[in-house]
């Protein structure tokens, strides 16, 4: 049925073929076109808070029709530009363009979100044309197909990303002291993360002589096959593993995200939870499945080991947490290691289960954090000792919040659940018995820290007598992504399906590469 | 830094920067040059007008909004870039045309116009926009040790650590910290 409506959709859509043609760049070009005009108009305050609207509406309109070309016609390349046989090309599969509407979909939120709980002053400075930005480095990192684009759209991302680090809130309880730690740490890291990705490019290019991913692995595949890889391929390899590692908070690298994710105001909190730590997955999948894959039996027992350390890591970090963004922000390096083991198994089940995992805990990552920005703002403080008793002043923060996190401890209904299953039961069928029985016990920490705060900030004692009067802004994107977390858990199928063909590309990337190379520039 | 003598030659030297920038702006495509390196180069002259003004007398002296600039070359790089799609082209599709330059008989000289010339214009402004916004931002900012915390640890504007041109925001900001601890107390 999916197919039929995608199919409608795809010859409506090509009855405009301006739209039908580029629709591989706009998600790109749009963003950019608008950080440009909120930087024009940043001083008139209510047509900026409107043309960024719309224009998150357009992009995520474009990510709908993306992802709907590609389900029905399969991948798309397109050559930006004219430089010849393999320049610049964008490539969207499902992975790239799912990838694509995920970030469309939890940004839209966020910005909805931003206009109530953002101070007006920041708003009015940066904050749209950096968001902007930050959209167009993300959606740029998920659709191109060349490792020095992937370079580029990665700085623009994580630059961004630092400037809207020190938006300020309304009412801030962060002091300006700790967001300069947390963004001078993010900085410090992502700078040399920078450079080794740089030196890692430079080797590729230095040993295989091209920078399109599809062509370097196709050459490393036939490498491979006459037993001539050399050993800088590996090395590179490895490099970009530990750039992407750092992004997504792999164990070594992990301790910069609870310093920077609790400091940033709480829409862009949601956004580097959601979105950014899931550049790094999107990331080591390309690494380790596409371009270095001959090289992968190197690479997937490392990447297990350290990410079930992640998990363990990450969950004892965040019980041992009373500060609530800090403990969310420990939550998310645990997920990730959850990613991270479903992807390091290896065999398309895991892989499409950490595809689903990943959505799954996006969508319930990012709605905890709206939420907790406004129990923040309730309470006036981040601690969650001095809470208590709010769920009679704010009963739909308390609900939301409790959907939240049943969907991240794994409670049926919710989609959590159905992802951590499918993960454990293909970790079990592949035969990692020791790896999914630890990813087990760490799930019941789950249940237990999420719980154990819900219960601090919403049951005892109360301490406000003022109902929260929460504004529509802000209670809306929650209520859509609450939505959201109970829809895909009961209509899981389809997500699941998706998995399934998202995996069979990655671990058979004859298609993408075939797709690349046919490219023509127009 | 602010002598009379200084001052006479920055104005010279920015003159020279600019018209060295833009030979070095226009043969960018085919030879070292282009929009980036242009534009650093007329930044460094502006910087130094700054240097020996001072920021406030610069700041009369050019006023610009840097940052605005930003935003247009930002804008110009972007159209630049879209433009081709309404032709049925891909994004950044370039054109080139090559123009002879001769009066009355008397050639001087060809060069060549491509439409990525456009895109170059649009790096020209973010360059010199964004490199003097930011360093005419560091020269503003001026440190002032960091104020005693009330027992709560409210946290208090960041333009606590800034000192502003204009003292009315600074009342306001004094006030909105007052009601803030009023608030928690």
């Amino acid at each position: 049925m999916i197919l039929q409506i995608a199919s409608t959709i795809d010859n409506l859509l090509l009855s405009v073929p301006f739209i039908y043609n580029n629709v591989d760049v706009l998600p790109i070009a749009v963003p950019l076109l608008a950080g440009a005009l909120m930087i024009l108009f940043r001083h008139r305050i209510k047509f900026q808070k409107y043309l960024n609207l719309a224009v998150s509406i357009i992009i995520l309109i474009l990510a709908f029709l993306l992802i709907t070309k590609v389900i029905v016609n399969g991948p798309s390349a397109y050559a930006v530009g004219e430089f010849g046989k393999y320049g610049i090309v964008l490539v969207a599969d499902l992975l790239s363009s799912s990838m694509v509407l995920l970030t469309a979909f939890i940004s839209l939120m966020c910005v909805i979100y931003s206009y109530e709980y953002i101070e007006s002053e920041s708003l009015n400075q940066s904050y749209y044309a950096l968001f902007n930005l930050m959209i167009a480095g993300l959606n740029g990192i998920f659709l191109t197909g060349d490792i020095f684009n992937l370079y580029v759209f990665f700085e623009i991302m994580f630059l961004a990303s630092i400037g809207l680090i020190f938006a300020n809130e309304k009412l801030s309880s962060t002091l300006i002291e700790h967001k300069f730690e947390g963004a001078f740490k993010y900085l410090v890291l992502g700078m040399i993360g920078s450079t080794i990705m740089l030196i890692a490019i430079i080797t590729t290019y230095g040993t295989i002589g091209s920078l399109n991913m599809a062509d370097i692995a196709l050459k490393i595949s036939i490498l491979n096959q006459e037993g001539r890889l050399p050993w800088q391929i590996v090395a590179a390899g490895l490099l970009f593993i530990i750039v992407f590692g750092n992004k997504a908070a792999l164990f070594p690298l992990h301790y910069w995200l609870p310093d920077v994710h609790p400091t940033a105001p709480t829409p862009i909190s949601a956004m580097l939870s959601g979105i950014l730590i899931k550049v790094g997955v999107y990331g080591i999948l390309r690494i380790v499945f596409l371009i270095y894959a001959p090289a992968s039996s190197y690479y997937l027992p490392v990447l297990m080991l350290i990410s079930l350390i992640t998990i363990v890591v990450g969950a004892i970090g965040a019980i041992a947490q009373t500060d609530l963004k800090r403990m969310l922000a420990y939550s998310s390096i645990s997920q990730i290691g959850y990613v991270f083991l479903g992807l390091s198994i290896g065999t398309a089940g895991s892989i499409a289960a950490a595809f689903v995992y990943m959505i799954f805990h996006a969508v319930a990552k990012s709605m905890l954090f709206l939420t907790a920005g406004g129990v923040i703002h309730h309470a006036e403080t981040r601690d969650m000792t001095k809470m208590g008793g709010l769920i009679k002043t704010m009963p739909f923060y308390s609900a939301a919040f409790m959907i939240g996190a049943m969907s991240i401890a794994g409670i049926p209904p919710i989609a959590g659940f159905f992802s951590k299953m499918y993960l454990l039961k293909t970790g079990l069928e592949a035969g990692a018995t020791i790896a999914v029985f630890i990813a087990l016990i760490t799930a019941f920490a789950t249940i237990y820290y999420m719980f154990n705060s819900w219960i601090s900030i919403f049951w005892g004692e109360s301490l406000k007598n003022k109902r929260f009067h929460s504004s529509h802004e802000m209670m809306l994107p929650i209520a859509i992504l609450c939505v959201f977390a109970i829809l895909l858990g009961i209509l899981c199928n389809p997500v699941f399906e998706a998995g399934d063909i998202v995996a069979s590309q990655i671990i058979d990337p004859e298609l993408y590469i075939s797709t690349v190379l046919k490219v023509i520039p127009r | 830094m602010t002598t009379i003598i200084a001052q006479t030659i920055s104005k010279a030297v920015f003159a020279i920067c600019l018209m060295y920038s833009v030979n070095l702006f226009i043969h960018g495509a085919n030879y070292p040059g282009g929009g980036f390196i242009g534009g650093v180069l007329l930044v460094c002259g502006i910087i130094l007008i700054y240097v020996t003004f001072g920021i406030n007398r610069a700041d009369k002296m050019f006023k610009q909004d840097w940052f605005g600039w930003f935003g247009f070359g930002l804008l110009f790089a972007s159209i630049a870039a879209i433009f081709p799609m309404f032709k049925n082209h891909n994004y950044f599709r370039s054109a080139f045309n090559v123009v002879h330059f001769e009066f009355f008989g008397i050639s001087f000289g060809e060069l060549e116009f491509a439409s990525s010339m456009m895109f170059d214009v649009g790096v020209y402004f973010v360059v010199i926009g964004g490199l003097v916004f930011i360093i005419t931002q560091i020269g503003k900012h001026k440190y002032s040790p960091p104020k005693e915390k009330d027992e709560k640890n409210v946290s208090l504007d960041r333009k606590d650590n800034i000192i502003l041109p204009e003292p009315k925001e600074e009342t306001e900001i004094t006030d909105n910290t007052v009601s803030a601890a009023e608030g928690l107390q």
